[in-house]
Formats: C-alpha cells, sequence, structure tokens
C-alpha cells in the first residue's frame, strides 16, 4: 500500500499536482441559502488564489453537510479520509462545527469554519480555527446598542434546538444585565415551527422596548409577520443567523421593514484592497453585490491558502500528516492577512481572529442598509 | 377575554387544516383499511403545485388554486393506480402496503427537494398570497387575519358538501358500500377501481386545499412539512373517530384548538405543542378507541 | 382419496424428523462455525484493517443489530411498527448519561444545569451500561405496547411513528436531563471494533434463537393468522408484546454502541429517516429472515456509499447530473420497486442456508 502512494505522489508531483481542500457546507435544508452564497464566495477568490509557488494547484472537492450532523459527519470523515484533503472550510453553522470537532482533532486536519460563532467550537481544540467573530462579542454589540438607546427592557426570543442561537442569547443577556438593562423574558422557540402567536401574545403581555431575536432567518421571517401583523412595533435585532434579506423579503416582506442585525461585512464599505477587488469582481459575475456569506466565505479559503503557500515555500511534500499540521499551525498563527472582511491576525491560544469588527444593518425596503461599525 | 376568543379563531382555523386532511384519510380507511401515511406528502405537493403556478408561473390566483386543486387530485389517483392498486389486486399482505405508503412518502418528499432545490435554489420556499386574506380584522377587540375567518366556515360546508356527497349521490352509495364490504361490491360488478379513485381524489383535493390554506396562513413552506402535519391530521381522525367524515373534522377541531390555546395560556408548553395530537391518541386508544363518534366498523360506515 | 392425504401426510412426517434430526447437528454446527469464524475474521481485520474501514465495519455491525432486532416485530410477527429512532434514541442516551461521569456532565450542560439525578448517576461498566438501556428501552415498549395492541395492530405504526417525534420533543424541551439541543458529547469510546463485533455476534445469536423457537414460531403464528391463532386460545397480546418488547431492547443496546461509537449525540440524530433506512433494509433483506436482515444491511449500506454520486453536481452521464437530494428519490425509487416487484425481498422469509440445503 506504501508503495502505491509513493507511485502515486511521485507521479502525480511530476505532473505539477493538485492538493484538495474540502469544503463542507449546508448546501441544502433550511439554511441552504446561506451555504450557496458562501460557496459562490469561495468560487470566486478560488478562481484568483489557486496557484501554488511549486506549481501546483488546489482543488476544491465540495461536500454537502446539509445541516444534518450526521451527514456533516460523515461527509468530514469522507473528505478526510477518502478524499485526503490536506484542509477543511466549513462547517458553517455552530451546531454542526461542534459535531465535528473531535474528528478535526483526531485526523489533525486543519479546519476553518468561516461563520461559526459560538464560542465553543474553537476552544480546547488545536484543528479548528474560525474567521470569523464570536457570539460573546456578537451579544455584547446587540445589547450595547439597545442600551445606548435606552431601550432597558427587553425580551429574548431564541431556538432551544440550536447551539447557535442558545450561545448567542446567553452572551446577549450576560452583557446587556451588565449594562443595567433588565430581561422581562427568554422566550423560546423550535426551528421548524412556524406559529409563533403564543410568543407573540406574551410579548404583546410583557410589553418591552428592546426584542432581540438571536434565531435564524427562516423562522426570523414568520416570527416578524406575526408580531408586526399584531401591531407590535417594540424594535427587534437579530444577529448574523437572520442577515438573509431575500428570505426575510420572501417571507415577511413589509413586516420585516426595521428589523436590525449585527454581521460580518457589507459589501458598501469593503475595509481592505482585497474586499474592494473581491465585492468589483463578485458584481461583474454573479451580478449583485456579495453576502457576508460570501465574504466569510472567501476569508476561510483565503487563511487556507496562505497556510497551504507558506509551507509549500518551505519545501514541505505537500500531502500527509506532517503537512496537514505545518497547515494547521501556518493557519492558526496567522498575522495581517488581507481578507474581505477585514485584516485577519489569528490568536494561536484560541484560533479565533483578534480585532474582527462587526457591523450593524437594518433592513429596509428588501435591502440590508449600513448602520454602524463596531469596533472590539 | 378577547385573547382567549383570539386564539380561539386560530386554534378553528389550523383545527380545519386538520380536519381537511382527516376527511381525505378517513375516507381512504373507510374503504381499503389503509393508513395513507403518503396522505400528508399529498398535502405538500399541492402547496407546492401552487407554489410553482402562482408564485413562480404567475398564474393568477383563483385559477391558480383551482388547477392546483384538480392536479392534486390527480396526484393522488396516481398513488393510488401506480401502487396500490397492484399491490391489493396481487393480494398483498396489508404490511406490504404501509411500507409502500412509506416508500410513497419518502419518494414524494426528496423528489419536491430535489426539484425546489434544482429550480428554485433552496429547499425552503415563501408561499405568495394575496394580501387579501392577510388584511387583519378587528371585532370588539379581537384581532385576527380574514382568512382565520373564512377558514372555519369553508371547512364546514365542505363537510355539508361531502356529507351530501355520501348520503345522496350515487357515488356516495358506492363508497359507502365499498366501506361496508369491498368483496360484494365487486361481486355485483361494479367497478370498485372508478370508485376508488374518486375517493382518492377527493381525499387528496381536500389535502391540496388545507395545504394552500396552511401556506397562505405560514407562508414558509419547505418538502418535509406534510409528514408532521399529516401524522397530526391522522391522529385527529382516529380521535373524531376513524371512519366518520363528521369524526374527522371534530377531530381537527379539537386538535388545532388544543394545539393553539394551551400554549396561548401556559407558554412554557409551547415546545410540546407537536406532542398533543400523540397525547390525544394514545388517550382515545386507551379509553375509547372508537373514537368520538364511535363508528363501529361492523356495522356503519362513514 | 384418504388414503392419498394419508400417504402425503406421511411423506410430511417423514421428511420433518429428518429434518429435525438434521436441524439439530446443523444447527450446533453451522452456529458455532460462523461463530468462530467470524470471532476469527474481527481479530484479523483489526490488526490488518485501516482505521477508515474499521470505522465503516463497525458502523456496519450496529445496523446489523437494529436491522436484526427491527425484522422481529415487523417480519417475524408481522407487526408493522416504525418504532428503531425511537427507543435507539432511548439507548443512547441513557448510556451516555450513565457512563460519563458526575464532573464531565456539570460541565458539559450549557442551556441548564443538570438535574442531580442525571448528574449523579454514574455506572463505570460498558457492559451493564448497555443491559440497563436495553432494559429501559424495553420497559418504555412495554407501556406503548398496552394501549396499542389492546386495540388494534394497524395503529401499532402511527403511534410508533409519533412515538420517535415525542422523543425528540422531549429531548429538545428537558435540557436538565438531556442538554436539549446541544446534545450529549465527548462519550468515551468504549465500544472498540472488536467489542461492537462481538456485541453484534452475541445480539444476532440471541435474535436467531428467539426466532427459531417455540416463541418464534408463535409469533410468526400471529403474522399468518393471528384470528386462527386467537381462536385457538392462544394470548396473541402477549405475544405481540413480547416481539415489540424485545426488539426494543436490542435497539437500545445497538443506540448505546452508537452513542459511544459516534462519541457525541443529539436530538436529530434520531429522526424517521433511521428507521426508513432499516425499513429498507429489513424488506429488502427479506421479512422474516435473520441472514436477510444481515445482507440487506450490508447491500443497503453499501448501496448508500456508491449512490453518492448522484448527490454531486460534478457527475453526469448524458443529459443526467447529479444534484443534492437525488440520492434519496432515487433510493426511496428503490425501495417503491422492491415493493412492487420484489416483495419478498432478497432471501424471502428462510434462512440463507434453507436454500443452499435444498
Amino acid at each position: 500500500m506504501k508503495k502505491g502512494i509513493l507511485f502515486a505522489l511521485t507521479t502525480v508531483a511530476l505532473m505539477g499536482g493538485e492538493i484538495k481542500v474540502g469544503i463542507l457546507q449546508p448546501l441544502t435544508g433550511p439554511i441552504s441559502s446561506f451555504g450557496q452564497k458562501t460557496l459562490d464566495g469561495i468560487k470566486l477568490i478560488h478562481k484568483k488564489f489557486n496557484k501554488l509557488p511549486n506549481g501546483d494547484t488546489i482543488k476544491l472537492i465540495i461536500v454537502d453537510g446539509q445541516f444534518d450532523k450526521v451527514q456533516s459527519v460523515n461527509g468530514y470523515k469522507r473528505l478526510v479520509d477518502k478524499e485526503k484533503v490536506v484542509a477543511i472550510e466549513g462547517p458553517l453553522a455552530s451546531s454542526i462545527s461542534l459535531a465535528i470537532k473531535r474528528f478535526a482533532g483526531a485526523s489533525k486536519t486543519p479546519t476553518v469554519t468561516q461563520i461559526a460563532t459560538n464560542p465553543r467550537v474553537t476552544q480546547r481544540s488545536k484543528y479548528i480555527t474560525r474567521a470569523c467573530f464570536t457570539d460573546n462579542f456578537q451579544g455584547e454589540v446587540a445589547a450595547k446598542y439597545a442600551l445606548k438607546h435606552n431601550l432597558k427592557k427587553a425580551v429574548v426570543v431564541f431556538d432551544m434546538k440550536q447551539d447557535y442561537s442558545v450561545g448567542l442569547a446567553k452572551a446577549f443577556k450576560t452583557a446587556y444585565q451588565k449594562g443595567g438593562g433588565k430581561i422581562l423574558k427568554m422566550v423560546y422557540i423550535n426551528s421548524g415551527d412556524r406559529d409563533f402567536n403564543a410568543q407573540v401574545a406574551q410579548i404583546k403581555r410583557l410589553k418591552p422596548d428592546f426584542i432581540y431575536t438571536p434565531i435564524y432567518a427562516p423562522e426570523e421571517g414568520m416570527f416578524l409577520r406575526q408580531l408586526r401583523m399584531q401591531q407590535i412595533t417594540t424594535p427587534v435585532m437579530g444577529g448574523d443567523g437572520i442577515a438573509d434579506p431575500d428570505i426575510l423579503q420572501k417571507l415577511a416582506k413589509e413586516y420585516a421593514d426595521g428589523v436590525m442585525f449585527t454581521d460580518h461585512f457589507d459589501p458598501a464599505k469593503p475595509p481592505t484592497k482585497v474586499s474592494k477587488e473581491f465585492v468589483e469582481e463578485f458584481k461583474k459575475v454573479y451580478h449583485r453585490l456579495p453576502s457576508a456569506f460570501a465574504a466569510t466565505g472567501a476569508d476561510g479559503y483565503l487563511l487556507i491558502y496562505n497556510g497551504i503557500k507558506k509551507c509549500v515555500q518551505k519545501g514541505l511534500k505537500p500531502s500527509g500528516l506532517k503537512f496537514k499540521q505545518c497547515v494547521n499551525s501556518q493557519i492558526r498563527n496567522t498575522t495581517k492577512l488581507e481578507g474581505v472582511t477585514g485584516v485577519l491576525t489569528i490568536d494561536p491560544k484560541n484560533g479565533n481572529p483578534l480585532k474582527k469588527p462587526a457591523v450593524i444593518e437594518k433592513f429596509v425596503k428588501g435591502k440590508a442598509q449600513f448602520v454602524e461599525l463596531i469596533q472590539p | 377575554m378577547e385573547f382567549f376568543f383570539q386564539q380561539l379563531i386560530n386554534g378553528f382555523s389550523l383545527g380545519s387544516i386538520y380536519a381537511l386532511i382527516a376527511i381525505g384519510y378517513t375516507l381512504v380507511y373507510g374503504v381499503l383499511r389503509l393508513i395513507n401515511f403518503a396522505h400528508g406528502d399529498i398535502m405538500m405537493v399541492g402547496v407546492f403545485l401552487g407554489f410553482i403556478l402562482i408564485n413562480q408561473l404567475g398564474m393568477g390566483f383563483g385559477s391558480g388554486i383551482f388547477l392546483t386543486l384538480l392536479l392534486t387530485g390527480v396526484v393522488g389517483i396516481l398513488t393510488y393506480y401506480s401502487a396500490y392498486r397492484p399491490l391489493l389486486e396481487k393480494g398483498a399482505p396489508k404490511i406490504s402496503l404501509l411500507i409502500t405508503a412509506i416508500g410513497i412518502s419518502f419518494f414524494l418528499e426528496s423528489l419536491f427537494n430535489v426539484v425546489a432545490n434544482l429550480f428554485f435554489g433552496s429547499s425552503y420556499q415563501a408561499f405568495s398570497t394575496p394580501p387579501f386574506f392577510s388584511k387583519m380584522v378587528s371585532v370588539a377587540g379581537v384581532t385576527f387575519t380574514r382568512l382565520s375567518l373564512i377558514v372555519p366556515i369553508l371547512t364546514l360546508l365542505i363537510l355539508g358538501g361531502i356529507l351530501y356527497l355520501l348520503y345522496r349521490t350515487r357515488l356516495g352509495i358506492g363508497i359507502r358500500a365499498l366501506a361496508f364490504d369491498i368483496q360484494t361490491v365487486k361481486l355485483m360488478g361494479i367497478d370498485t377501481n372508478r370508485l376508488i379513485m374518486g375517493v382518492f381524489f377527493i381525499g387528496s383535493l381536500l389535502a391540496g386545499l388545507g395545504g394552500v390554506i396552511y401556506a397562505t396562513a405560514y407562508p414558509s413552506i419547505d418538502p418535509y412539512m406534510g409528514m408532521l402535519v399529516g401524522l397530526k391530521a391522522f391522529a385527529a381522525a382516529v380521535v373524531g373517530g376513524i371512519g366518520s367524515v363528521t369524526g374527522a373534522v371534530i377531530g381537527g377541531f379539537i386538535l388545532g384548538f388544543v394545539e393553539i390555546v394551551i400554549p396561548g395560556f401556559f407558554i412554557e408548553w409551547g415546545g410540546y405543542k407537536d406532542a398533543f395530537a400523540f397525547v390525544l391518541l394514545i388517550f382515545v386508544l386507551l379509553f375509547k378507541p372508537t373514537g368520538i363518534m364511535g363508528i363501529d366498523f361492523e356495522r356503519k360506515r362513514f | 382419496m384418504a388414503k392419498e392425504i394419508n400417504r402425503q401426510m406421511g411423506e410430511v412426517e417423514k421428511n420433518r424428523k429428518k429434518w429435525d434430526v438434521l436441524d439439530f447437528k446443523t444447527y450446533l454446527g453451522l452456529i458455532g462455525v460462523i461463530t468462530l469464524l467470524f470471532i476469527l475474521f474481527l481479530w484479523l481485520s483489526q490488526n490488518s484493517f485501516g482505521g477508515y474501514s474499521l470505522t465503516v465495519l463497525s458502523n456496519l455491525y450496529i445496523f446489523i443489530i437494529l436491522a436484526v432486532s427491527y425484522n422481529l416485530i415487523n417480519g417475524v410477527a408481522g407487526q408493522f411498527s416504525l418504532e428503531p429512532n425511537g427507543f435507539v434514541a432511548i439507548g443512547a442516551y441513557v448510556t451516555a448519561l450513565l457512563i460519563l461521569t458526575p464532573e464531565t456532565k456539570e460541565a458539559m450542560f450549557a442551556i441548564k444545569d443538570p438535574l442531580p439525578l442525571i448528574r449523579d448517576i454514574h455506572i463505570g461498566s460498558p457492559i451493564l451500561v448497555l443491559l440497563i438501556s436495553g432494559i429501559i428501552s424495553a420497559l418504555v415498549a412495554l407501556t406503548l405496547a398496552f394501549p396499542v395492541f389492546r386495540v388494534r395492530g394497524d395503529y401499532l405504526a402511527i403511534v410508533t411513528l409519533g412515538f420517535g417525534f415525542i422523543i425528540r420533543i422531549l429531548l429538545i424541551n428537558h435540557p436538565e436531563v438531556s442538554n436539549g439541543s446541544m446534545g450529549v458529547d465527548t462519550i468515551p469510546k468504549f465500544a472498540d471494533y472488536f467489542f461492537i463485533g462481538i456485541v453484534t455476534l452475541l445480539s444476532v445469536l440471541l435474535v436467531y434463537n428467539i426466532v427459531y423457537s417455540k416463541f418464534g414460531r408463535a409469533m410468526k403464528g400471529v403474522r399468518d393468522d393471528e384470528d386462527a391463532l386467537y381462536a385457538l386460545g392462544v394470548n396473541t397480546f402477549k405475544l405481540k408484546t413480547i416481539a415489540f418488547t424485545t426488539s426494543a431492547f436490542f435497539e437500545g443496546v445497538g443506540g448505546g454502541l452508537m452513542a459511544s461509537f459516534i462519541g457525541s449525540i443529539s436530538p436529530d440524530q434520531f429522526t424517521f429517516m433511521l428507521t426508513f433506512q432499516l425499513l429498507i433494509i429489513i424488506v429488502l433483506g427479506g421479512l422474516g429472515s435473520i441472514s436477510g436482515s444481515i445482507i440487506g444491511t450490508i447491500v443497503v449500506l453499501g448501496g448508500m456509499e456508491l449512490l453518492r454520486f448522484l448527490d454531486d453536481p460534478g457527475w453526469s452521464y448524458g443529459p443526467f447530473h447529479g444534484t443534492p437530494g437525488l440520492r434519496m428519490v432515487i433510493y426511496s425509487l428503490i425501495l417503491l420497486l422492491i415493493m412492487l416487484f420484489f416483495r419478498r425481498g432478497i432471501l424471502g422469509n428462510r434462512e440463507i442456508w434453507e436454500y443452499i440445503h435444498r
């Protein structure tokens, strides 16, 4: 078996071969639009950055995780064991990232989640890195915004079924209470629910001046619709999980107007040169502006590409355990890499990017509008 | 107090949806003694057909719904014709029919999953209806949508229509005879197939109607929406008394009421909403297996 | 005419006696040989197969346990049930919660703190834990069986389908017991390849013994003609309940193995999809056939892997190309085709050696 590998490698090396990078994203299922948008960004940036100094090219192996833990774990294992990728970008959702965590460590495969925000994802694991801010920060941004605008009584509507939602709700609660805000009630829903009349009725009775909804877009759409239909005008803010104007528009239409959310990127305000080029390219190819999903997708890829490049430059053979470990360490030690959502420097101690800003956006007439940029 | 009335109306509205689907279940069970697992997915097919015709192809709402209902009925007939009928004619054991029903259910779900993803970009879509139905109406401090008012009344009218069909028309006599003794009907030279196809057509059409109403109230649709709703509708049919059309409607209303009103007053129970149907089912099986209408299969039908 | 019938009955008697004698010796011999061969295989493969292959095989073994026990209620007793995902979930959670230490649980429960009972209960022995998982599943099955079998076996399917939903709802809405949707992770891997193989072997042997015992024959009687059996004074309710409870037991054990094997469990791993897969397996293998279920597992799990290309947009053949979700469409189509044309499955309701013997 070893002889066969050696032979194959030699042939591949002589041909100016391929280095495989796995892409594990939810391409079907409730958040498939998130995954598809991310993939658009990855494919675009890959077209530009796929050649390596030793002549090799990076090949993307795309697997649909389906926003399902079992499918994603199987997909992850297949990428590692069968396709023998040197790194994986994904998963997208926090819950899925938590599920594959132990396999990343066991197989020592550098894994970069581009947008999973639950802090537990990178805790106690050397092989998962993320390209975005964590929910601790995101929750804080929302809390501070509410308090700044004197909205001191809040109701939090969170999704019991999602790690992302539970984590972000907790982060908001901590920051909000610390700043003097009062949480009237933590109301919960289950993803897949469509009827939120009970929750809306409760909110009507509690009369908060701020509603925080750290849930995903499909539920947010239905919730907003039912909330506004009851003529409740309380300001609503969510996290990056609702940051899909298409879904909000389709489900809630005019009822979604005014909802705010925290996000990773606003295409109207590209922070770096790479950003500007990316937005231009994206407009040319896809005829629309890139979303935060596409932008973070690109950044996740850039982290991996950068890591692979550095290890190839060191002269390492681009496959096998040693190479993966090198790539991982390079990713973990990334310093001042120009990305699409900002300049990326990873804290090697915890795998999170340092100083990642958040944007606050408002949904107006079907589109997301920039409100504020918050630096950590 | 207004709150209670509000929830009451919402409850009956939701209950009507369950009722319409439950009628289909009870008709098929009465005639073939088969729990048609695929029935809930027929509802989903109706919703997606409506989605394609109205939201994607731009058909007018009225004609779109009309065509959707017809097509859904046809899909129902197709499932009978291609799968159940061949097995029945071969004399297959009951378990084969049930497994086939599950197979059809799964097939429809995965088919429309692929269709939605391939042609419309994602499994989850938004069903758009004219704002006429969503307009809020206020009566004595209670606000609800026009839809929630129209639907229960419509359902009761349909119930009346079905009962008329069953007791005052030839088709109805045929269907009731089938439910009583299918062998004898065959022996008398009546084409049971056409009768059964009629049953499937009506049941599926009503399921499609229930689905479209559901999608109007809750615009987020996906290929797997039928399974849970179908399951609950069947529970409703059993609670009301399987084999009785009136029972199906009563059971549907009860379930809708329970699902909306209980979480409305006890919000902590919100997470258990989906469990109520099952609890009701077990309850009925334990204490009154023939359901509220108490149909004894050896004597009466429908 | 009477002479003819008598003659034929004599033949049947003669053949049956021959078969019985043969049966005993064959029985011991076959079972013994198979057991030894399998243990040998386990030992050899453990040392020479790569990690990925062992993972695939371990998964296969667990599914064999599930398939063989699911076949007991559906194929042997002929009662259409959709229970596996529920009981597997129960087994998995019981195992996970028992085997983890109180400290781990305290740290891991993230939505709400664990109930003191849940946190403090700890049993270190994997074998004991698996047994308890099975027993608890069986007890739950017992409570379900009462309302259902008393009335109408027809409703078993709907009730078990609903039961599967309810279990998930309970797991999600009681984070103080189950850590809700976050699930339970860092489950120690006591179930290594060899352990799983042995448990599988034992389970299959046990189920085989049940199926080919007087209980098994009675259960088949319930399947074939319950009214006749009932008229003869047999307690069919008891038989159906035993079949259902036994199925649940082994499904619980399988669930426990799964928990340790995968290492982390959460409510959405135990959806109807699991039951559906097992259903295809036992139908394809042949309802009522143990060896059929084993073969069915290999074919279906292998087939699912092989058919994976259908989901890949990169694949194309003429005008057709892969698209996400296509695999499930073909999968369910295959089940429908099997039901229409190939209802008996690969082995019908006999075992593989019965065919060879002819």
